[in-house]
């Protein structure tokens, strides 16, 4: 059964691959041939994804969320299905290049080094643990696409503004559209993440005691929450600044970076995954 | 009808690989103008329109030699397609000449004015029309529906048959497949379609979105239509002279403005293109600086296809304010119709695909009558042997016979019937010619078969 696992995790990197590379020429050539492929593919992966965690999950008893690979995968996960639902909505294909991109190196990288867990933390017997985790990563995989949307709007902002009228141009949706889906990912993933947070707070003050409020990822947490906050509020004035919405969830981006992967694995934290 | 009649020497007519025999399918023929075979004053006296096109087409189908006929009018070209029932396409094509003149009788057009194509060109020629690839403007949409309207009239006046309704048929998908399957109907190739895709490339749904047109001419007025035809919600236009502005608005749906509140308009729309014949700059950056900072950071659209110019180029540096002048969209035009142009080999691969399909399907209506002869012409010679013989045999073997030749005969016929209709899949006429030759199907005498 673990063998299933491993095979299905190391199938993924090249399903996403596959599935990017179509999103590729769909990018670069309009090809109608991957036009066609791309979309099938990627929801393939995905459900591969999801049978891989679901077995995970059954196989070694808890919720994919232990490790910070288990997370990473399961950011993963949550982009893409963000993006298909996207995709489906609006039927949007050129920019899913980039999405693709950014999950077929989460998944790589947590395809790369996905241990089992030999310990788990008892900790993370909690079912608060299991709403605090998966609201966290919806968070994240909200940061993750508001941060493409919101690059890829930089990019045709500064594509129009010097009037040149390239690849970007052409391909990439209006930047109304770039606007409105940097915005919507960051909503959700501002909605998503505070209720990590909340949930969280309450069980670490219940299980750790005051402690939690010095931990680093707590912290880190909190500086990516005020980020989309003020992506939020900006948004909420009168006509909103596309531009501001754009680097503020660039740099949410980052930090949340920084806190699923630094904190986890440099900084020592009740926190620390495994 | 020998054979050697069916491939004419013409002068006129380019030469093509393959000239559809006479019967069922007879040649097709195309007599025609376009923007490039004659100047426009040829042209307009050529056009034939509504009831001019009906008594041609009506004209045209009194004679013995035109079996079908359509006629397409439009102001870039005349073209008149007709399959013949003859296999004399020179004859043809003087016939289509001759009622060229008689229903335009003010046209000044010789025979260097005029394209004569026959058969497969004839049919290539039809499916570049249908792609847009032999328009003024490379992948022009428009063109197809010209097509359409011009069969429908020929269909109604009951001048176009299985043969050319087919082969419109085909033009129609090849140029619904070539819009769809390529980009060559893709990008704006005109400075004010280029200027409200633009503004649809920044604003999304335009339907959402208000616009303010300043200058009521010609230009103003193109800009207006391609706005109103991407839904844009609400359109206001403003000119030096009111009344220009007034009279525009009702043309086009829109509301008139007067010229001073332009600050005012600025700060609400989304969109401003400006196309007067202003000496001076109308919109000046402080202007715009001022309107901005109303707005909130709202994005704005700001067009100038004036010569000279009507907004400040300052404009260009104020965040969140799009500017583009008239060289930008005509780099924009320019690399559209590069495009447009690099799509022109897929186009052609369609067309070639849609072609192959349509000679298929002439030569299916060609094979089945030889089919049907040849069966016929054995059961003939079948019949002719077992009335000679019958009195040879008994009474009673008599059924046994006609069973047993009628069984000789299927038997023989299988494989070259078989054959046959794989020749007809090739697009292969001449193995068919071969057959009707080899065994005398279009002989008038009765005599076929040569039994010892």
């Amino acid at each position: 059964m673990s063998l299933a696992v491993h095979a299905l995790s190391t199938l993924l990197p090249v399903l996403y691959a596959g599935a990017w590379f179509a999103y590729l020429l769909i990018f670069f050539r309009d090809d109608a041939v991957a036009r066609r492929i791309g979309p099938p593919t990627l929801r393939l992966a995905a459900f591969v994804h999801a049978a891989e965690l679901v077995l995970r999950s059954t196989i070694y008893g808890h919720l994919p969320f232990a490790t910070v690979f288990e997370a990473l995968s399961a950011t993963a996960l949550g982009i893409v299905l963000v993006y298909l639902y996207v995709e489906t909505r609006i039927g949007e294909r050129a920019t899913g290049f980039f999405i693709v991109a950014l999950v077929f190196l989460f998944q790589t990288v947590s395809s790369l080094f996905i241990q089992p867990v030999v310990e788990l933390s008892p900790l993370l017997r909690s079912p608060m643990f299991g709403v605090h985790v998966a609201s966290a990563i919806l968070g994240y995989a909200g940061i993750a696409i508001s941060a493409v949307y919101g690059l890829l709007y930089l990019m045709l902002y500064h594509e129009l503004k010097a009037s040149h009228f390239g690849l970007i141009y052409s391909r990439l949706p209006s930047l109304a559209t770039l606007a409105e889906l940097n915005y919507k990912a960051a909503l959700a993933g501002f909605v998503s993440l505070t209720v990590a947070l909340v949930v969280g707070a309450v069980w670490a003050a219940r299980a750790v005691g005051p402690g939690w409020l010095s931990d680093p990822k707590f912290l880190a947490g909190s500086l990516t929450w005020l980020i989309l906050a003020a992506c939020v509020a900006v948004r909420l004035r009168p006509g909103g600044l596309g531009r501001r919405t754009a680097y503020l969830s660039l740099g949410g981006f980052v930090v949340m970076l920084v806190s699923l992967l630094a904190v986890n694995l440099l900084l020592s934290s009740f926190h620390a995954f495994g | 009808m020998p054979s050697a009649d069916r491939r004419p020497e013409l002068r006129l007519v380019q030469p093509t690989e393959r000239v559809p025999p006479v019967g069922a399918a007879g040649p097709l023929v195309l007599v025609g103008m376009n923007h490039r075979s004659a100047p426009v004053e040829v042209r307009e006296g050529a056009a034939l329109d509504g009831d001019a096109a009906l008594a041609a087409l009506t004209d045209g189908l009194t004679g013995p030699l035109i079996r079908e006929l359509v006629l397409i009018s439009t102001c870039n070209r005349t073209e008149l397609y007709a399959h013949l029932a003859t296999a004399d396409v020179a004859a043809g094509a003087e016939s289509l000449i001759g009622l060229l003149r008689r229903h335009a009788p003010n046209a000044a057009f010789d025979r260097s004015h005029l394209y004569l194509l026959h058969g497969e060109a004839a049919v290539t020629h039809l499916l570049r029309v249908a792609a847009g690839l032999d328009s003024m403007m490379l992948g022009e949409g428009q063109i197809l529906a010209q097509l359409r309207a011009a069969h429908a009239a020929s269909a109604q006046a009951s001048a176009s048959g299985a043969v050319l309704n087919r082969l419109f048929q085909t033009a129609f998908r090849a140029g619904k497949r070539a819009r769809t399957e390529t980009e060559i109907g893709q990008g704006a190739v005109s400075v004010s379609l280029a200027a409200a895709e633009l503004a649809a490339k920044i604003c999304g749904d335009l339907r959402r979105r208000s616009a303010l047109v300043i200058g009521a001419g010609e230009t103003g007025e193109l800009a207006a239509r391609h706005l109103t035809g991407k839904g844009i919600g609400r359109l206001l236009i403003a000119n030096r002279t009111a009344e220009r502005a007034s009279a525009l608005s009702e043309r086009v749906g829109a509301e008139a403005v007067p010229l001073e509140a332009l600050g005012r308009h600025l700060s609400e729309v989304d969109i401003v293109v400006s196309a007067t014949g202003s000496p001076e700059i109308l919109v000046t950056a402080d202007d715009v600086r001022r309107a901005m900072s109303a707005r909130g950071g709202r994005m704005l659209v700001m067009i100038d296809i004036a010569v000279p110019r009507d907004l400040d180029p300052e404009i260009r540096r104020i965040d969140d304010v799009f500017l583009h002048d008239i060289d930008d969209l005509q780099g924009l035009v320019q690399q559209n119709l590069a495009r447009r142009l690099a799509e022109v080999p897929s186009v052609e691969k369609i067309l070639a695909e849609e072609r192959t399909g349509f000679f298929g399907w002439l030569e299916q209506l060609e094979l089945t009558p030889t089919l049907r002869d040849l069966t016929r012409q054995f059961e003939r010679i079948r019949r002719q042997e077992v009335a000679k013989q019958l009195k040879r045999f008994r009474q009673d073997d008599h059924e046994a016979l006609e069973l047993m030749t009628r069984a000789l005969v299927k038997k023989l016929l299988h494989l070259p019937l078989a054959q046959l209709r794989a020749y007809a899949a090739t697009g292969d006429a001449t193995r068919i010619e071969s057959v009707r030759d080899l065994f005398g199907l279009d002989d008038d005498g009765q005599e076929g078969g040569g039994e010892s």
